[in-house]
């Protein structure tokens, strides 16, 4: 669909479920539930969890109708929503079983030279990806890394959103959002050596 | 470590340092997030890359870099262009019932 007829389609939509037409509703949780139903398992990882939060989620969605400006699409809309439910669903969750970040932080000499390889494989992405192995070894990888740095990766390189967004949905400053960012991606880096070491694959 | 790798490393260091311009590896390091969401001023950026030239161990780190944030946006870009799996009917049944007895 494109993008005038999203907006168009949505509008009509948007005014029957703002005058409480129960099909409507109907319409929006059975076309929308199973994108933000995948969208929170990346988070929450179990199903039940999961389901938990999308409920939750359309029911925040339902009392914020009247809010809608229509400055996005309903879905895109409902998808915010649902990361944040699914954030404050691993908040009240409380911990996990993490690794320590500083361990998997660059380390330097004491003549200040990183402490590294210096040969790395030449897979890219994509390719890496294609092997349904690293994908679970990626995603594994992700969801050990504590929650205050996992968070904020989670929206920037998985959900594509601005640093500033991010940080503004994880009530961090830009500047402390960045340092995370870049701790994590380290961390994940680290966890992820095995893939890149030449011959290892 | 031999005492030939130990004397190399020593002077790379020497130049490093009073190279004028040139970063250590913790301050190239410093620099990385910026580098890669293409935020540094062009004298910044020229200087990130003059390092990046003469340090193999930070050429490796910052390619695996770019390749782990890779990883991240491709994980699910699969998924994503998908048409989900269905849900459980007793999922939207529930949501409708929540909002009706509101
Ligand atoms: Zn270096």
């Amino acid at each position: 669909m494109t993008e005038a007829l999203q907006q168009h389609s949505d509008e009509s939509l948007l005014d029957r479920l703002r005058a409480g037409d129960d099909a409507a509703f109907a319409e929006l949780v059975e076309t929308q539930a199973p994108r933000l139903l995948s969208v929170a398992k990346r988070y929450l990882g179990d199903v039940a969890a999961a389901e938990d939060c999308v409920q939750e989620a359309f029911l925040a969605a339902f009392r914020a109708l009247d809010r809608f400006e229509g400055r996005s699409t309903l879905s895109t809309w409902l998808h915010r929503i649902t990361v944040n439910a699914a954030l404050q669903a691993l908040r009240r969750k409380g911990a996990r079983d993490e690794v320590d970040i500083e361990p998997l932080l660059p380390t330097f000499d004491s003549d200040g030279f990183l402490e590294g390889r210096t040969q790395t494989t030449a897979a890219d992405a994509e390719t890496l990806l294609a092997d349904d192995d690293v994908r679970r070894q990626v995603r594994a990888a992700i969801d050990t890394l504590p929650l205050g740095y996992r968070n904020i990766l989670m929206l920037r390189d998985i959900e594509g959103l601005s640093i500033k967004e991010a940080a503004e949905m994880l009530e961090l400053t830009e500047t402390n959002a960045k340092v995370r960012l870049h701790r994590a991606r380290q961390a994940l880096k680290k966890l992820l050596e095995p893939l890149f070491v030449e011959g290892a694959l | 470590m031999s005492p030939w790798r130990v004397l190399k490393r020593r002077t790379k260091a020497l130049m490093m340092r009073h190279a004028p311009g040139m970063l250590t590896c913790a301050q190239f390091e410093s620099f990385v997030l910026a580098y890669h969401e293409g935020e540094l001023d062009s004298s910044a950026r020229e200087a990130f890359e003059r390092h990046m030239r003469m340090c193999p161990p930070c050429q490796v780190s910052f390619a695996d870099y770019c390749r782990t944030v890779a990883l991240g946006q491709r994980l699910f870009a699969e998924q994503d262009a998908a048409e989900p799996a269905p849900v459980d009917d007793r999922l939207v049944a529930s949501i409708l019932a929540a909002r009706r007895a509101r």
